[in-house]
Formats: structure tokens, C-alpha cells, sequence
């Protein structure tokens, strides 16, 4: 193989290994196990039957491209949604836990992981509309160095004018898995 | 009667179906349809049947907040309940018990009182 060919390859490995870091992606066995515990503790003293009925869709994603690795998580069961969307959580692993970055109120799917960065890590995108909001608009969530907005429709989060790249890591549509499986 | 003001706020009282994002908001009371919600386009968009089931949520929903802080005041539990039309009220982090903070989360950030002030402007 000559110069130019070991070339290609290490580009296109690269070009690769950035995309990965991009990528949203499912959770691992082990991931689903560990967060599926820390969400039944989380709803089980607050919601109708302890939680028997909450379903979520989870991705994780990489929102530093740091290679740590965080949870955006997304409440598609009745008691998690109201006229202004659904809950969505994003957490960070912290050993076989996570932790709360941010709860974000309401909110409706797609919700975006944008290409752009503020404080370091991924703006998020979320459509907002409902409880007077009409019609609706993709609101973006820029990172503050310690959290994302809880509320879409208020500053700092602000209306996106223009279409900005990024992925989708919770498609409209989502239905989500039981957090009690039958 | 909570119901109706926060029609007001959702709708005006028009049919609105949600078309763009989200598209799972329909009629009058904004009802959220999707496979998971347990509700057909067809039982949101039938007034009488979405009345009924908006009036049970929000009576439901002013038990379980009244249960969790019982500090609220009623103009406070009032606000609470309406801005839970608009907010999950069980996301332990949507409802904190201070009752300066009621909004917070919801629509434009101001939901259950912008309810209430219809509701106030009724009278």
C-alpha cells in the first residue's frame, strides 16, 4: 500500500472517530440497567402508582465531545405530559448512577443536539408550542457552564430563526419503554 | 371551572390542531394524543368527552398538589392547579412548594397566573 492510500485510511478514520463523537446512540445493557434504577428512584415517591406507568426514550450522547458521556431522556406516559409537552431529563453518569444536569419543564419532540457550543458542550433543540403557543417554534438551549434552561419558552432559551445542523436524539413520534416492563 | 379559563388561555375556545413539531395537541382543550397517552384524536376532538376528562385531570391534579404542599394557600393552589395543565405536576422538579416559583417552568413562564387572571377578569 502506498503513502497516499495509508493516507485515505487515517482520514477516513478520523473523519469516523469525530463522527462517532457526535453521534447520539442507545444505551448499552449495562447503561439501561443502571438508569432504569435510578429513574424508578427518582419518580417513585411522586408519581400515581409509584411509577408503574411512566415510559421514557432515552439516547445517550456526548454533549463535550470529551468522551464522557451523558443521558438525554424523554417522559412519553400520560402523567409526564401536559398541553406544553413532556419531561426531559439529561444526566450525567456518575459511576453507575447519574446525575441531574438539567429537568427540562415542557417541551415536544424533535429534540436536537445542535453543532453548535456554548460553555463547552452542544446546544439543545426543542420544539416548544402548546398553553397559548401557536403555532410552535424550535426553541434553542444554550449550556451556561453548569446547566441547560428548564423552561424553553423563557430566556436564556431563545428562538431559533434559522435552521442550525444537528442530530436528532428523541424523534417525534417516540414512544419510549416501560420503566416497569410487564 | 378551572377548565374553561385554561381553554381560554390554550385556545381561545378555537379547535386547534397541532400540525408542526409536535402535532399531538387536538382541540379545544389541547388535549395531548399519541400512542402513549391513552387518548384518540377522535375522543380529544368530541367536546363533551374532552370537558370531562380536562375536568377529572385538573381535579386530580389539584388533590395531589393540595396532598404535596400543604403551605399552598388557595389562590396558590389555584395557580398550581391551572399551571398543571400546562406542566407534568409530578416531575418532582416541576413543583417545588414555593409558590413564588409556581410559573416557572410553564408557557411563557406565566401560565397558572395568566389562568387565574382570566378567571379574574370574569367576575
Amino acid at each position: 500500500m502506498g503513502r497516499f492510500g495509508l493516507l485515505v485510511i487515517v482520514l477516513t478514520l478520523s473523519l469516523a472517530s469525530s463522527m462517532l463523537a457526535a453521534q447520539p446512540a442507545s444505551l448499552t445493557a449495562q447503561d439501561s440497567a443502571w438508569l432504569n434504577i435510578f429513574l424508578r428512584d427518582y419518580v417513585r415517591d411522586s408519581y400515581p402508582t409509584g411509577g408503574r406507568t411512566v415510559r421514557y426514550f432515552a439516547r445517550l450522547v456526548d454533549l463535550a465531545d470529551d468522551g464522557k458521556r451523558q443521558v438525554i431522556v424523554y417522559f412519553t406516559d400520560q402523567h409526564s405530559c401536559a398541553s406544553g409537552g413532556c419531561t426531559t431529563l439529561v444526566l450525567a453518569h456518575e459511576g453507575s448512577s447519574f446525575r441531574i444536569v438539567t429537568s427540562i419543564t415542557i417541551g415536544w419532540p424533535p429534540i436536537r443536539v445542535l453543532s453548535i457550543k456554548t460553555k463547552g458542550w452542544h446546544d439543545l433543540a426543542i420544539w416548544v408550542q402548546g398553553g397559548g403557543i401557536q403555532p410552535g417554534y424550535e426553541a434553542d438551549l444554550p449550556f451556561d457552564g453548569k446547566t441547560y434552561p428548564i423552561n424553553p419558552s423563557m430566556p436564556p432559551a431563545r428562538r431559533l430563526l434559522t435552521k442550525v445542523p444537528g442530530e436528532v436524539v428523541v424523534p417525534k413520534g417516540a414512544e419510549g419503554v416501560l420503566l416497569y416492563q410487564k | 371551572m378551572v377548565v374553561g379559563w385554561a381553554t381560554r388561555r390554550e385556545t381561545g375556545f378555537q379547535n386547534v390542531n397541532e400540525k408542526d413539531g409536535a402535532g399531538v395537541g387536538v382541540g379545544v382543550f389541547q388535549i395531548t394524543v399519541s400512542p402513549t397517552s391513552g387518548v384518540t384524536a377522535a375522543q380529544a376532538g368530541n367536546l363533551t368527552w374532552a370537558a370531562n376528562y380536562a375536568g377529572n385531570l385538573l381535579s386530580s391534579n389539584m388533590s395531589y398538589l393540595g396532598n404535596k404542599f400543604p403551605n399552598f394557600r388557595p389562590d396558590q393552589l389555584l395557580q398550581a392547579t391551572a399551571a398543571s395543565y400546562n406542566m407534568n405536576p409530578y416531575n418532582p422538579k416541576n413543583f417545588t412548594g414555593n409558590p413564588n416559583t409556581i410559573d416557572d417552568g410553564t408557557a411563557n413562564g406565566n401560565y397558572g397566573s395568566n389562568v387565574v387572571q382570566i378567571m379574574e377578569h370574569c367576575f
